[in-house]
């Protein structure tokens, strides 16, 4: 998938399929056996009474990565070192930190760094009917097109993160790739008013390159594909409130 | 030399370098920088070819050299130039608000800017897995 090859092995079969439904869209099976990321799960032996054989184990390339009591601790484990290795190590596809969404056959881009509430306005906007591409990455391809990356959303609380299908929010998967047609630089602030300033393209491409994995492993193809992804996009920027006071205004701003 | 009479160029021209719509965007290798120059300075930037001074740079673009200088001078706080941009008197000292009210910078024109940025490697690009409920082995030492 996206160029990278990666093994998993289990020690026993039947936690091979919630692993497989962890992988991202458009995997498919590899015929060679060299792979650049092994991942090995050691699930607990239910049989087995004392604690420490009530772990479950994961690691990759042979380094432990933790263990975990219960399985979804596990997945969620793998899930998310998988993301984030292929985000930085894929050379097809260009992964930036954003959320994105399609409305109206027009990409909307929101980067930026964990907890500057990109998941809430993702979530605003799928609200208002928009089509879910993804809360975490925005996946670009050689001709500035983001790819659907449909992971269950990631939705804060005081006390811990939980995960909630798009469905809940009777929001759609995109299916296909999309050109970009907004792409939106902005943080949250309480109290805050949306004003936002039209930004230029080439700082459009500064701020995308702010949240991209690989710009620096492979910073030509960094540059080629921001500059594609931006070429009919508009850029605005500025601190932001509640996020249904934004969602809405992006609404309107596109079907101007 | 006289400031007037110097030249500049790029301090390296092997830089990747991209044409978006009048702004340049660079990115240098060896920092780990990313610029983007707006169609003022990369208007200079173009120009700054190691062959031309501050008058044939300004007579190109049918600018005062004021202008050129605070572009130059911009360009060189980036670290961008090969040579120092030496003070200017008349120029250097200037607020932006004065240069325009001295040159009269219209809408044909906009302050020369250069934004740049430090590119992130990927643990600063997206949080790596962080994983509170999932237990890390103890490391050694």
């Amino acid at each position: 998938m996206f160029g990278i090859r990666i093994g998993i092995r289990v020690n026993a079969r039947e936690f091979l399929n919630p692993l497989i439904k962890r992988l991202p869209l458009g995997w498919e099976v590899a015929h060679s056996p060299k792979v650049e990321r092994l991942y090995s799960a050691i699930f607990a032996n239910a049989e087995v009474i004392s604690e420490q054989r009530h772990r479950n184990f994961l690691f990759a390339n042979g380094q432990q990565l933790g263990s975990a009591m219960k399985l979804e601790d596990l997945y969620e484990a793998f899930e998310s070192d998988l993301d984030f290795y292929v985000g930085r190590a894929s050379c097809t596809r260009l992964f930036v930190h954003a959320g994105a969404v399609a409305w109206k056959g027009r990409g909307v881009i929101i980067p930026g760094e964990s907890h500057s509430g990109k998941t809430t306005l993702v979530r605003a906007l799928l609200e208002k009917g928009a089509t879910y591409y993804s809360d975490e990455f925005s996946v670009f391809d050689s001709d500035g097109k983001v790819h659907p990356f449909p992971r269950r959303l990631s939705v804060r609380s005081e006390e811990a993160a939980t995960r909630i299908a798009p469905e809940r929010f009777g929001a759609q998967t995109g299916k296909t790739p999309v050109a970009v047609g907004l792409v939106v630089l902005t943080r949250y602030q309480p109290g805050a008013q949306w004003c936002p300033k039209i930004m230029s393209p080439g700082n459009g491409v500064l701020g995308l390159i702010k949240n991209t994995l690989a710009a620096r492993r492979y910073p030509t193809l960094a540059l080629t594909t921001l500059e594609k992804a931006i070429c009919e996009a508009d850029v605005v920027g500025g601190t932001r409130g509640e996020a249904k006071e934004i969602a809405h205004w992006i609404t309107q701003y596109l079907d101007r | 030399m006289e400031p007037e009479a110097r030249q500049f160029a790029p301090r390296r021209r092997d830089l990747p370098v991209r044409e978006i719509a009048d702004e340049v965007v660079l990115y240098e290798l060896k920092t780990w920088r990313a610029h983007c120059l707006n169609p003022s300075a990369a208007a200079v930037w173009r120009l700054c070819d190691g062959h031309r001074n501050v008058a044939e740079i300004a007579r190109s673009l049918g600018w005062e050299e004021d202008l050129v200088w605070t572009a130059l001078q911009e360009l060189n706080e980036s670290e961008l130039l090969g040579n120092e941009v030496p003070p200017v008197t008349g120029t250097y000292m200037l607020s932006r608000r004065e240069l325009v009210k001295k040159i009269g910078i219209g809408a044909s024109v906009a302050f020369p800017v250069v934004n740049s940025i430090l590119v992130p490697t990927p643990s600063a690009a997206a949080s790596p897995p962080k994983h509170p409920r999932l237990t890390r082995p103890r490391s050694n030492g």
